[in-house]
């Protein structure tokens, strides 16, 4: 309305001018004035600026034109600029986001540049699984690494995060909408979707029923890798037979049939999956005619229990019950492995781990009855134990002597656990111990020759919520942007930033670091009063909507991240079982072992 | 009167003199009569103590506790459930702070005893039986205990203010080593499932109520720890 109203203006007077022209023209022709006016960039006229000239007759003589002498103006404005100059520029690469953003930028270039998208470029292969390990729990987790660093946290980034490849997993098993480790990590290691709760298996099977398992196996990547003759490993903290390190290398018809013991009546016709892993080199030339493989050469985990009789003569120093092992057919799969591999080493505890040689031939660790520890609660085992990120590093300094390289299957199976269990501490830790593990791997390998792909099976029910500010502590409550006091619910009480959808919700346990020490109280429903607990404490676990025995699964997707050859094909969402051929593509897995069996 | 002279017939029995225990305090089996009153109102439990070397179970009518005492000193909880003839079982717990043992293999803590003030001691041999009183806030502790088998006799915590009043009474004992070691046996056939895998286990109906309900409920387990309070324990539902 303004910008008509000085054009209206401009018309009147320039009408009035032409009027009075013909008089002032007689006295003085030579007192016409031109004014050029700039205009600022941003003004209401020209938004980039520009020049309005006015023109008009200086009818009182001052050598001036005056406003009520203006007697036409013309306005032009300027075009868009069409470059920036450095100037203009520098609030934004004097800005570190920006500039940090930019280099990053170029990095990524540079990776896309030396992609290589030959297939069977990948000597070796490392697959690291993080259970449970959602999006929501790699975030928290990054910020607590970088707090744990002394950082604010929000801009750390794990290791697995600087890879250059990312994308989505849909993890949904055939018939179930949020699924479980056993179908999912077939999916990824068989390249095939299956039911919930089955090992190794399709579909095509009824879950605890053996007589649906023959004629429905898959084959798998350690599998192929094996045959191919490349070396191969297999690493977990949860027990080795537990469901997403035995997916890689049993058939089962259920995943907790880790032993003989573990199974029902008519199922004779089935190996448990503990004889499965001793047995693997039999099995595989059993089932491929004229194949010789020599086995898995690297394994390490806990379940000690599903390889022992159940007997407790055959205890070990660091059982945990008076009788350790829980195999009921009398068999000790231990000295089996043993008799079959002579020159093995098996170790049971942290010394036996220490005294590895890097030239070992066949390595099998079995660290704890059952599952190992959470990795803040290591130092609490009976024995000793190694880490994750120990164990990495001396299955890769065991597996890389083989020349023609090697498969290995990392998992960080507790993160699942602390999650069922409420609580966010020992999910993190074990996934920072993760992160480190993933390190030692991208330390300790050619990065031309090695695909590494971190994942995860699926997520669990845990947020990250609130309005935290910058830096909070994330197992802290939530602290506003400005405040240093915890914000309050509609409740009057503060709230904690990460929490559970479900599960058996809040207890306070202090310094306990065994995310399992919870078991003596009921869920809590409701809210409760955390004015007075430290929340981040290890044994502190976070409330929960939903009141469950144990929190669940989550069936959102759930990210991957690789470098290496054949890295390039991570990218987008795709189904779970995509990962097989990403990894099948970069090592010519099935091409290799096709060309021996058919030898 | 009657229930204590065959207490200490049982025990006495159990040694070839007064004055000596050959009792395997290690091996026992003794059965409870938990009675809780408030305000007039009765509730009665039973509660089968048994000890068989480093394991010690509270059996009750739905679940059986059961802490096997680890060389590290740590404490390993077992949950089975009578009815299912299935278990949990947890990881060694760190036990924080003063070992909480012998609550559960004694039912009061030791600390708790230390505490109290020691009236008279009766008996002699198996038959010895300190008597020992504590009041403590609103709380009046009564403990009678035997001595050579850590047993105990009686005890009760009576709260005037709350009009609230638990005893626990020992019935019977039975040092039957067969029977204790066939008992533990028959516990240690039962389908067990790692507490951290119920929630991967879903499918199984048994493990599935847990889920879904929560399987734990608060009740008096005739156990106390150093602060004379009962530790809550499980009952099924």
């Amino acid at each position: 309305m303004a910008a008509n109203m000085n054009k209206l203006t401009a018309l009147s007077l320039a009408v009035m001018v032409a009027l009075a022209g013909c008089s002032d023209n007689d006295k003085d022709e030579n007192n016409i004035l031109a004014v050029d006016n700039t205009i600022a960039v941003g003004s209401e006229q020209c938004v980039n600026g520009g020049v309005e000239t006015q023109t008009g007759v200086d009818t009182n003589g001052n050598g001036v034109l005056d406003s009520d002498e203006v007697s036409s103006s013309n306005l032009v404005c300027n075009a868009p600029a069409t470059s920036l100059t450095s100037e203009q520029l520098e609030s934004l690469t004097s800005n570190t986001w920006f500039s940090g953003a930019q280099a990053q930028l170029e990095k990524t270039q540079q990776a896309n540049a030396s992609v290589v998208t030959e297939s069977g470029k990948a000597k070796n292969v490392i697959l690291f699984v993080g259970d449970g390990m959602g999006i929501s729990t790699v975030t928290a987790a990054r910020i607590l690494a970088g707090q744990l660093e002394g950082g604010l946290g929000e801009d750390y980034q794990l290791s697995f995060e600087t890879l250059p490849y990312s994308g989505f997993v849909k993890t949904y098993n055939v018939d179930a909408q949020t699924p479980d480790s056993a179908g999912t990590m077939t999916a990824m290691v068989s390249g095939v979707k299956t039911d919930v709760g089955v090992i190794g298996v399709d579909e095509d099977i009824e879950r605890g029923d053996c007589s649906t398992a023959q004629g429905n196996e898959l084959v798998t990547s350690l599998e192929l890798a094996e045959i191919a003759g490349k070396a191969t490993g297999l690493i977990s903290t949860a027990r080795i037979t537990h469901a997403t390190p035995a997916a890689t290398y049993a058939k089962s018809a259920d995943r907790n049939w880790e032993d003989i013991s573990d199974m029902p009546a008519g199922s004779e016709a089935c190996e448990d999956i503990a004889s499965q892993l001793v047995n693997f080199e039999a099995n595989l030339e059993a089932r491929f005619a004229g194949i010789d493989v020599d086995g898995i050469d690297v394994v390490m985990g806990g379940g000690r229990r599903h390889f022992l009789p159940k007997d407790a003569a055959a205890n070990s120093a660091d059982a945990v019950s008076a009788v350790e092992g829980d195999r009921t057919d009398g068999r000790n799969l231990v000295t089996e492995w043993q008799t079959t591999y002579p020159s093995g080493t098996y170790v049971m505890d942290q010394t036996g781990f220490d005294a590895i040689s890097d030239d070992a031939t066949k390595v099998f660790g079995l660290f704890n009855e059952s599952h190992m520890q959470y990795e803040a609660d290591r130092a609490n085992d009976v024995a000793g134990e190694p880490s994750l990120s120990q164990m990495t590093e001396k299955a890769i300094n065991v597996l890389d002597n083989n020349d023609n390289g090697f498969f290995l299957s990392v998992e960080a199976g507790r993160i699942d656990h602390a999650h069922h269990a409420g609580n966010a501490f020992n999910a993190l830790n074990d996934t920072v111990e993760l992160a480190k593990a993933v390190k030692v791997a991208m330390d300790n390998t050619n990065p031309e020759e090695t695909l590494i792909v971190v994942t995860a099976d699926h997520s669990h029910v845990f947020t990250i919520a609130g309005y935290p500010k910058r830096g909070n502590p994330i197992l802290g409550k939530v602290v506003a942007v400005g405040e240093t006091e915890p914000s309050l619910a509609a409740d009057d009480m503060p709230y904690t930033t990460v929490g559970y959808t479900n599960g058996l919700g809040y207890r306070d346990l202090g310094d306990e670091t065994n995310a399992d020490a919870s078991y003596l109280a009921a869920p809590v429903t409701g809210r409760v009063d955390l004015s007075d607990v430290d929340t981040t404490t290890p044994g502190f676990h976070q409330e929960a909507l939903v009141p469950l025995g144990s929190e669940t699964h989550a069936g959102e997707d759930v990210g991957v991240y690789a470098m290496g050859p054949g890295a390039h094909l991570v990218t987008g969402t795709n189904e779970q079982s995509f990962l097989f051929h990403v990894m099948d593509f970069a090592a010519d897995l099935v091409k290799t072992a096709d060309e021996k069996v058919t030898q | 009167m009657k229930l204590a002279l065959f207490l200490m017939a049982t025990l006495a029995s159990t040694s070839t003199l007064a004055q000596q225990c050959n009792i395997d305090s290690a091996h026992l089996k003794a059965d409870y009569k938990i009675t809780n009153t408030h305000n007039h109102e009765q509730s009665t439990q039973s509660l089968t103590l048994w000890r068989n070397s480093s394991q010690v179970a509270h059996q009750r009518e739905v679940i059986t506790e059961l802490w096997q005492h680890l060389a590290n000193k740590q404490i390993r909880p077992i949950r089975y459930f009578n009815a299912e003839q299935r278990g949990i079982e947890y990881q060694p717990s760190e036990v924080r702070g003063i070992q909480n043992w012998s609550a559960k293999n004694q039912l009061v803590d030791a600390h708790l005893i230390e505490k109290m003030t020691l009236l008279n001691t009766q008996g002699t041999g198996c038959d010895e039986v300190k008597n020992y009183e504590l009041t403590e806030g609103d709380n009046q502790f009564k403990l009678a205990l035997f001595t050579k088998s850590n047993l105990v006799k009686s005890f009760s915590v009576t709260n005037n203010k709350n009009h609230t009043h638990t005893s626990l009474t020992l019935n019977d004992v039975s040092s039957n080593k067969a029977e204790i070691t066939a008992q533990f046996a028959k516990w240690d056939r039962f389908q067990t499932t790692d507490y951290a895998d119920i929630g991967d286990n879903e499918n199984d109906p048994f493990l599935a109520k847990m889920i879904n309900l929560g399987f734990i409920e608060h009740s008096a387990t005739g156990f106390y720890n150093q602060q004379g309070k009962a530790i809550q324990g499980g009952h099924h539902h």
